[in-house]
């Protein structure tokens, strides 16, 4: 056996400028496909992030038949109860009132959907609270934060006081005066278009309300949780409410991210095909040369087998070798790019796809998701595209193969 | 004025009792034309007397839906088809809570916060004070006949009355939003009994009835007008006529923001 690794090991070298162009070639494969994987997988999360931390948050609870008819008569009674069950069970979990208010500023008043939050509570599920363009998140009650086109709409800026009327819960008219204390950046278009959030507090004063909530919105402590299991066993633990992740709550955002999903790993297949194109033909090239060579081998008994083994082990040397470099320079430039990201502000200042913002400040992720899949596949790939060069080797005839030239 | 506010409706209401004295003369002298009317005459006949007129009301407001029911009172004013201004009585919580239209605009005034509120076009089709009335039935300021191809499509008895069937379809240039009105109005004093509201695509919407006809301010008018939504049975909205004058002096000055924040 350490005969063959021996051989093989000096056939690599033999050759050098021949190994160091494939060498060169396979590492940077690899090493590209690492840090493309740590981008991509970093755009997905943010999407994912943007998707549900600026917004629905992961699972969302309501009162069953609420999701059809959005009216502040379906509730959740005593939502602090329901949002100890779901701490217990390894959640982080808040409240919502949302309801309906014309809102006005001096001459100009929009139809505007109110969005009622606990901002302490808020601030460990979403991440609104900084995603400002303006101003500060809500702090005292009285404070308001507008979407964008909202503010836009009604000309009113931090500070501007606002007047909010609705219909309140036993059909009286809740109105009251509050003061502009942030605008968001771009969300989603319907956030910016039409919300205003508030306290909970002040939510439910507006609209005569007690203590309820027309939605919990509950975020996984780690990441790493299922979540379709989670949503289970809160259900588990709150038969009489609905309980809903976010993917089910919005497919289509859901489906555009799987479709992403699946666009990647079609640009994975065009580069790994790339990849193995170069290491089908340095081996073919290699075994070509060598023909006269192992021809001699086999006449002076070398079985097929035998030449078979002797190619691959080479190869595996080869991989092993790119690998070695690729992973370092790949892993290196994935943390670079997840510590400094990938600034695209200069050319744009991120954009909303499918209601979901990207940021232009790209940053990728480095996981053993993003960095093992690419060596395992390269691996594959050489073992895969050697065995042509080596099934052809191993067939030849010594005679044939002594007097080729 | 099929789509009047309560007030106008109200408004209009006299104005048809007014034409009913025009109908007592077709009754008693010339019967046979009565019977003759086009509907350009009949809603013509309303709408004549309808403008210019102005008038001062008070009328309670029951409200009734799935979650809740109240009691509004409310005072009016209203001078021709472009202004009104209306304030609520009671409850204690909204009194002084007042709205003014003048032309197609319309303000909401709200004492707690002392902050005039304009309501934006957009949600001309919302709910006025929570009632089943919608904003654009106060703001509708021309006659239905300038509005809407109208056609009698049924004359003759109909429940053991005899009463003309009015439809009217938008015209095309019109911005109106309703695809379809069916008014239904007695012959013998051109006294509406209900009109019915549809969508584009010709489905019910609402329906309006009149009822509980008396002498009021002089007039025989019907004192009850209430609203049924089809997409909640259940629900609906009834206006019932406590006192009305018509015809005072009022300026155009008196529907002004200013007097609209005044708290009597």
């Amino acid at each position: 056996m350490t005969v063959y690794l021996k051989l093989a090991w000096r056939n690599i070298w033999r050759n050098r400028r021949r190994t160091y162009i494939t060498l060169f070639a396979m590492s940077l494969t690899l090493a590209l496909m690492i840090a493309y994987s740590g981008l991509v997988w970093g755009l997905f999360n943010q999407m994912e992030r943007n998707a549900t931390l600026l917004g629905p948050g992961e699972i969302q609870i309501h009162r069953p038949g609420y999701l059809d008819d959005r009216s502040i008569y379906r509730t959740i009674d005593s939502p602090e109860t329901v949002i100890a069950v779901l701490e217990k069970g390894g959640a982080r979990a808040a409240p919502r009132l949302q309801g309906f208010g014309l809102s006005s500023r001096k001459e100009n008043s929009l139809g505007t959907q109110i969005l009622g939050i606990d901002p302490r509570r808020e601030k460990e599920i979403t991440t609104f609270y900084k995603h400002l363009a303006y101003g500060t998140f809500i702090d005292e009650p009285g404070d308001v934060v507008l979407g964008s086109k909202v503010a836009a709409g009604l000309d009113a800026a931090v500070g501007d006081e606002l007047v909010v009327v609705t219909q309140a819960a036993d059909g009286s008219i809740g109105n009251d005066l509050y003061r502009v204390t942030g605008v968001f950046k771009s969300i989603s278009e319907e956030i910016d278009r039409s919300t205003i959030m508030m306290s909970l507090d002040d939510f439910r004063q507006l609209f005569g309300m007690g203590n309820v909530a027309t939605e919990i919105t509950v975020r996984r402590n780690s990441t790493t949780d299922n979540l379709d299991q989670l949503r289970d066993r809160i259900q588990a633990a709150l038969p009489e409410l609905e309980v809903k992740t976010w993917r089910e709550l919005f497919p289509a955002i859901s489906d555009m991210i799987d479709l992403a999903d699946v666009s990647i790993y079609i640009l994975y297949v065009i580069v790994y095909f790339a990849a193995a194109l170069i290491t089908l033909n340095t081996m073919l090239m290699s075994v070509f040369e060598r023909i006269k060579e192992l021809g001699i081998m086999m006449a002076i008994g070398l079985r097929p087998l035998q030449i078979f083994t002797l190619i691959l082990t080479e190869t595996i040397f080869l991989t092993l070798c790119s690998i070695a470099v690729g992973l370092t320079v790949g892993t290196a430039g994935s943390l670079y790019l997840t510590r400094h990201g990938l600034d695209l502000s200069v050319f744009t200042d991120g954009f909303t796809f499918a209601g979901i913002v990207a940021e232009a400040h790209w940053f990728a992720v480095t996981t053993p998701e993003t960095v093992l899949p690419p060596i395992v596949f390269i691996f594959i790939i050489s073992l895969l595209s050697v065995l042509y060069p080596a099934a052809k080797a191993c067939r030849l005839k010594p005679v044939d193969a002594l007097v080729f030239q | 004025m099929l789509k009047g506010p309560p007030i106008m409706k109200l408004r209009k209401f006299f104005l048809i009792s007014l034409s009913f004295s025009a109908g007592w003369v077709c009754l008693f002298s010339a019967l046979p034309v009565c019977a003759e009317m086009t509907p350009r005459e009949i809603l013509d006949r309303v709408d004549k007397m309808w403008r210019g007129q102005s008038s001062y009301g008070t009328y309670v407001m029951n409200i009734t839906t799935a979650n809740w029911k109240r009691k509004l009172q409310i005072v009016s004013w209203t001078k021709g088809l472009d202004y009104t201004l209306m304030r609520i009585e009671y409850p204690k919580k909204e009194k002084g809570v007042a709205t003014l239209k003048v032309h197609n605009n319309l303000w909401n005034y709200l004492p707690k916060i002392n902050r005039v509120v304009k309501i934006p076009s957009s949600l001309m089709m919302g709910s006025w004070m929570g009632s089943h009335f919608t904003n654009d039935d106060l703001v509708k300021e021309s006659t239905l006949a300038d509005d809407y191809h109208y056609e009698i499509t049924f004359s003759g008895l109909r429940d053991g009355v005899d009463i003309y069937e009015i439809t009217l379809r938008p015209r095309e240039e019109a911005a109106v939003v309703w695809g379809k009105i069916v008014i239904c109005i007695r012959k013998h004093d051109l006294i509406p009994l209900y009109e019915e509201f549809f969508d584009e695509a010709e489905k019910p919407v609402r329906k309006m009835e009149f009822s509980d006809v008396k002498k009021m301010g002089g007039r025989l008018l019907p004192t009850k007008l209430s609203v049924f939504p089809y997409d909640k049975p259940g629900e609906f909205t009834e206006v019932l006529y406590v006192d009305i004058t018509f015809d005072l002096e009022i300026a155009d000055s008196f529907f002004s923001l200013r007097n609209l924040k005044k708290k009597e």
